[in-house]
């Protein structure tokens, strides 16, 4: 199964998202904020990356930045509070591969990393 | 001095920057402009405390949206802007050139549609995390000086003494308004309101949130 690294500064939602995709099947790794997040990513090669937005230290629009600087194309859906349509131009724009908003609709999540995996 | 665990206290931070979230959205909706957000603050003190955030306001008057709500918890949430955004706000929203002398006539009106909307947002997400059910007065419109005055007339049933405290700042660069919103709420006990936090795991079956 794909390991996906969830990247969240909130514990509380860590702890559902992984808890839930670890009952799919998922390999579930996770960092508190994007610097943890890179040095997560370089050592645990995840297939799919899920990224929170406000975080402290590196927030999510820095990341999506990061990822692209250092030619990385793991694919990232952004899960969010911020639910406006200019938030939502902006991490496309950045790279993002989709957004979503929390509390997730993990229907939508699973489609959505099946179809980002390829399984 | 009771605590929550700094697990739950995450949580609860959470919970609201989900509400906080929302309610951006709808501000953004009404505004038609991107509305920069914080992740909110939330703490827990005990109500005997309430004066120690009197001063938080950092003006000497605001122009301040507040609804009361009872239920699981009761409390008082509020959407609050310095002068000078408010008549920004009504401004860009009437297309009316307003003065903050001759604004107060269209803003409370306006300011509380807005505050009213907001307000649900937050308290509605909120509320449906938490599986609970609150009931809403209608937004009443006030220029107040202090934090407190957005408890003076409230439904405080003095359960536990406890109170949870959360603001959020926010700014709309391109209408140069800032404001925050601040919900306040007392807890009938420090189990009740854990018990509430470990049973609000996101919805696995359906998006109703």
């Amino acid at each position: 199964m794909p390991k996906v690294l969830l990247i969240d500064d909130s514990r509380f939602t860590r702890k559902n998202v992984s808890e839930y995709l670890a009952s799919k099947g998922y390999k579930i790794v996770e960092a508190e904020n994007g610097i943890s997040g890179l040095n997560v990513l370089e050592a645990q090669k995840p297939d799919l990356i899920i990224s929170d937005l406000l975080m402290p230290e590196m927030d999510g629009y820095i990341f999506l930045e990061e990822l692209s600087n250092r030619n990385i194309h793991i694919p990232v859906i952004v899960m969010t509070a911020d639910i406006q349509e200019t938030t939502k131009k902006r991490v496309m724009d950045l790279g993002a591969f989709a957004i979503i908003n929390k509390p997730p609709d993990y229907t939508q999540l699973i489609k959505l990393i099946e179809s980002l995996t390829n399984e | 001095m009771q605590r929550l665990s700094s697990e739950d206290l995450d949580a609860l931070t959470e919970i609201i920057n989900i509400g906080v979230g929302k309610a951006a959205g709808s501000l953004s909706d009404i505004i038609g402009s991107h509305v920069v957000l914080k992740v909110p603050k939330v703490d827990l003190f005990p109500l005997d405390d309430l004066h120690k955030i009197a001063n938080k306001l950092g003006h000497d008057r605001v122009s301040s949206v507040l609804q009361f709500f009872k239920g699981a918890f009761s409390g008082s949430a509020a959407l609050i802007f310095p002068p000078e955004s408010a008549v920004q706000l009504v401004s860009a929203l009437t297309g009316d050139t307003v003065t903050s002398q001759s604004l107060d006539s269209v803003r409370s009106g306006t300011l509380m549609e807005i505050g009213n909307i907001v307000i649900n947002g937050i308290l509605g997400s909120i509320s449906n995390i938490l599986k609970c059910s609150l009931d809403f007065s209608l937004p009443e419109y006030r220029d107040i000086s202090t934090i407190t005055e957005l408890v003076s007339h409230n439904i405080l049933n003095n359960h536990s003494g406890l109170i949870v405290f959360a603001e959020a700042n926010f700014f709309i660069k391109a209408l140069e308004i800032s404001g925050f919103i601040v919900v306040l709420f007392e807890i009938k006990s420090l189990e009740n309101l854990t018990s509430m936090i470990a049973n609000a795991i996101f919805a696995r079956d359906s998006n109703a949130v």
